[in-house]
């Protein structure tokens, strides 16, 4: 096997010199890039996992949200602007992202303030606490299909338990289900209750990671408890209620399983939202095209709301 | 050092290279077999090697040729249903496994050693969706059933046309929900229309005749308001089915009795609005006052037909499926009448529990999924079929069984509703189906469970439905 020669003295090679064979400049090359070659080699195999599961999907998407196609027979057919266009002027597509964003925002707002007053009692030295921290965090590994059959059995119009109880105290029953305020309360309530273990969770690690040199000091100082929340704990858990925040206005425009097993959209539509809608429009119509714009909407929207939201922090923090 | 940096450089690049083909690949388990990939085409289900024969005569869209040569060796063919007989294998039911047992036999004179792999993946929506994912996938059952979406996936080149020898055997009723462009995509295994379910014990404890059901709507809507005031909160007069399109079934032999229907005869454009619809949502409505508080909202189609079988209401509207299974769940007593009409000789009715099975297009055995409806469609399958399930027959000599009468008398009343009424199926709709039938069950819900106009409830599903039909 024929090496090339590195001799200090001699001349340095270049990858371009026509003498060299193509091994040679090969190797050439190789030696001038070594780092890179071995660090994108090593990198090679994430980049392709997000290529062919990330980035491939996302732009597939994008050029689905300008054709016509139902998924199956032909290819898919150029319509231009089309989708968009209905999304804004046609059904109920706007409405349902708004109601999403809304449904979100009262979720986030509910699972931040409870979460945050129950990782404030987690927070303390009490007999059994990693019970209650269990306990707490459990229904975020239940399945909401599960989640889903319980509700259903306890809001049952006619045999539900809720409606039994009422019932036996002689109070006039509610027909949940007839009515947008209670299955939105209940589908709200229900998101917050499955999801606030995990809002738990990360402020619990927060309150966990603020130096106790900080409280011992404004005890020192006379502070009171109410105090030494306000200027020190919040103030401390700032990047994390970021994190909350950004992470939960994300999550809004994904809300499906509430919607999907609890009400369905109803009573008439009302509880309809745009994730649900895009499911219907992609597994239900087999109208791919209209379920990218869609998607391509809420991917606008979110990533809106999160760079203004950023922004805001940003300078807040400046 | 040196050695461990070519290490990670081979190591990241077989890794690569790995990733690369995974993805690349499909999920043939004969991936050596150049035939079979290329038959393929990228788009079809990939075949297993035991099938090359069948599987090699694809098409070029991608679709396997339905006259391809037997396989040559053993295979399993993949049905998705749960009414193939009266249970599913598992349940070990011995007249259910005396009808797999018949499939099996007939089918090994044909394919020896075959497999048959039943797998229940529900009904209706779930159903559907649930095929519909598996052929965007590339990877559907061989064979499956349905009720009211075969022209919608004929459409899409979902489905492989039935023979006309296999089709000519079955009512054209229930074949009607099977046709695209004039052609059968599906074969009716069981069928049925609707009829009046009464409870006779709630009607004798309510102070009517329990051998005297309701032949019109004021007969009908006086002793469902009769039986409600006597019930007192105990006994209810009738219950109307609300939710999806199970409720949608049950609402539109009113209309029709009318009428009145969802669409002109030819399916092209809709008529949610008639004034014929609006005078049968308006009985209905007034019906649906009788039933159990909150009962039009439940949507567990078993317990809200349970209201029935328990003996809480008097009435209600089903199908031939519940003389069978309303006994189990206790409607012993209980009798089946024609619907009760507007006006003597204004009859109408849907077709309904119409079992249709049909053979994938990208089946990896296309002339066993045949076979096998071919199976379904004969008079003795079906006939074993009717007898072990109370069911009508599709095929129209399984329908004249006299043993099937003797199991099952109320039957009688079901032929006499296919003899002396005109029925149809649901509309299947040009396009956007799924999104037309949501304006509408929001009608009907508007209908069921408020006091809102039922004309603008119509108008609106009439707007939203023909936007979607442009």
């Amino acid at each position: 096997m024929s090496r090339i020669p590195f001799k200090k003295e001699a001349p340095r090679a270049q990858p371009g010199d026509a003498s060299l064979s193509f091994r040679q400049r090969l190797r050439l090359f190789y030696n001038r890039h070594r780092d890179g070659a071995i660090g994108y080699s090593l990198l090679a195999p994430m980049f392709a996992f997000f290529a062919v599961f990330s980035l491939f999907p996302v732009l597939f998407v994008i050029y689905l949200s300008f054709t016509e196609w139902n998924g199956v027979l032909g290819l898919p057919k150029w319509v231009g602007l089309d989708n968009f266009e209905r999304f804004f002027t046609t059904g109920d597509y706007l409405l349902t992202l708004l109601r999403a964003g809304f449904y979100g925002l009262l979720i986030l707002v509910g699972c931040m303030s409870v979460g945050f007053f129950i990782a404030l009692l987690l927070n303390q030295k009490v007999k059994g606490v990693g019970l209650y921290r269990t306990l707490w965090y459990l229904p975020v590994v239940v399945s909401f299909a599960v989640v889903a059959q319980i509700a259903n059995a306890v809001l049952d119009p006619v045999t539900g338990l809720v409606h039994n109880v009422m019932e036996r105290f002689g109070m006039e029953t509610i027909i949940f289900q007839q009515s947008v305020f209670w299955m939105t309360f209940w589908l709200i309530l229900i998101t917050i209750w499955k999801g606030i273990g995990g809002t738990v969770i990360i402020y619990l690690a927060g309150l966990q990671g603020i130096d106790t040199s900080l409280y011992e000091a404004a005890k020192v100082d006379g502070a009171t408890r109410f105090n030494i929340l306000l200027y020190i704990t919040l103030p401390s858990l700032r990047p994390i209620t970021m994190y909350i925040a950004i992470m939960g206005i994300i999550a809004s425009f994904q809300i499906f399983e509430p919607v999907q097993l609890l009400t369905r959209g109803g009573p008439q539509g009302h509880t309809n939202i745009i994730l649900h809608r895009i499911y219907q429009d992609a597994f239900q119509s087999f109208n791919m095209g209209m379920a990218s714009a869609s998607s391509v909407m809420v991917l606008l929207f979110t990533f809106t709301l999160t760079m203004i939201q950023y922004r805001i922090s940003q300078r807040n923090q400046t | 050092m040196k050695g461990s940096k070519w290490f990670s450089a081979i190591l990241s690049i077989f890794l690569v290279s790995t990733l690369v083909l995974a993805a690349c690949s499909d999920n043939s388990n004969g991936s050596g077999n150049k035939e079979n990939s290329t038959a393929s085409n990228g788009n079809a289900a990939s075949t297993d090697t035991s099938d090359t024969a069948a599987a090699t005569n694809t098409g070029d869209d991608g679709s396997n040729d339905a006259t391809a040569a037997p396989a040559a060796e053993p295979f399993e063919l993949t049905v998705w249903s749960h009414n193939v007989a009266n249970a599913m294998p598992e349940a070990n039911d011995p007249t259910a496994a005396k009808i797999y047992d018949y499939i099996q036999t007939k089918m090994e004179e044909k394919f020896p050693g075959i497999t048959i792999k039943y797998i229940d993946k529900g009904w209706a929506d779930t159903l559907r969706q649930a095929i519909m994912v598996a052929v965007m996938g590339g990877n559907p059952p061989d064979v499956a059933d349905g009720e009211d979406f075969i022209p919608e996936f004929a459409r899409i080149g979902a489905l492989l046309e039935v023979p006309q020898d296999v089709a000519a055997q079955l009512a054209p009723g229930p074949m009607k929900a099977a046709m695209h462009d004039g052609k059968p995509y599906a074969v009716a295994q069981m069928t049925g229309v609707f009829s009046l379910v009464y409870n006779k014990d709630v009607m004798a404890k309510v102070g009517l005749d329990p051998n005297t059901p309701p032949k019109t709507w004021d007969e009908w809507l006086d002793m469902s308001k009769k039986a409600t005031e006597n019930g007192k909160g105990e006994y209810y007069g009738t219950i109307v089915q609300n939710m999806g399109l199970g409720g949608t079934f049950r609402l539109a032999p009113f209309m029709r009795q009318v009428g009145g229907d969802f669409t002109t005869a030819d399916w092209s454009a809709v008529t949610f609005d008639s004034p014929e619809n609006v005078r049968a949502l308006t009985f209905l409505r007034e019906l649906a006052k009788t039933a159990p508080p909150g009962s039009t909202s439940m949507t567990d189609e078993g317990q809200f037909f349970n209201l029935l079988n328990s003996g809480k209401v008097a009435f209600a509207v089903n199908g031939p499926w519940h003389i069978a299974w309303g006994k189990q769940m206790g409607c012993t007593n209980c009798g089946f009448a024609p619907l009760p009409v507007p006006e003597p000789g204004h009859t109408g009715n849907v077709i309904v529990g119409n079992t249709l099975f049909y053979a994938l297009k990208q089946s990896k055995h296309p002339e066993a999924a045949l076979e096998f409806l071919k199976i379904l469609a004969s008079k003795e399958y079906q006939e074993m079929e009717a007898n072990a399930t109370g069911r009508l027959p599709a095929n129209m000599e399984a329908g004249k069984n006299p043993q099937l009468l003797q199991t099952y008398p109320e039957l009688q009343v079901f032929n006499e509703i296919v003899a002396n009424e005109e029925s149809a199926p649901l509309p299947v709709y040009p396009k956007n189906g799924p999104q037309i039938w949501e304006a509408w069950y929001k009608a009907q819900d508007i209908t069921l469970t408020t006091d809102k106009p039922i004309e603008d409830a119509l108008k609106e599903a009439q707007k939203t439905a023909e936007e979607q039909l442009k």
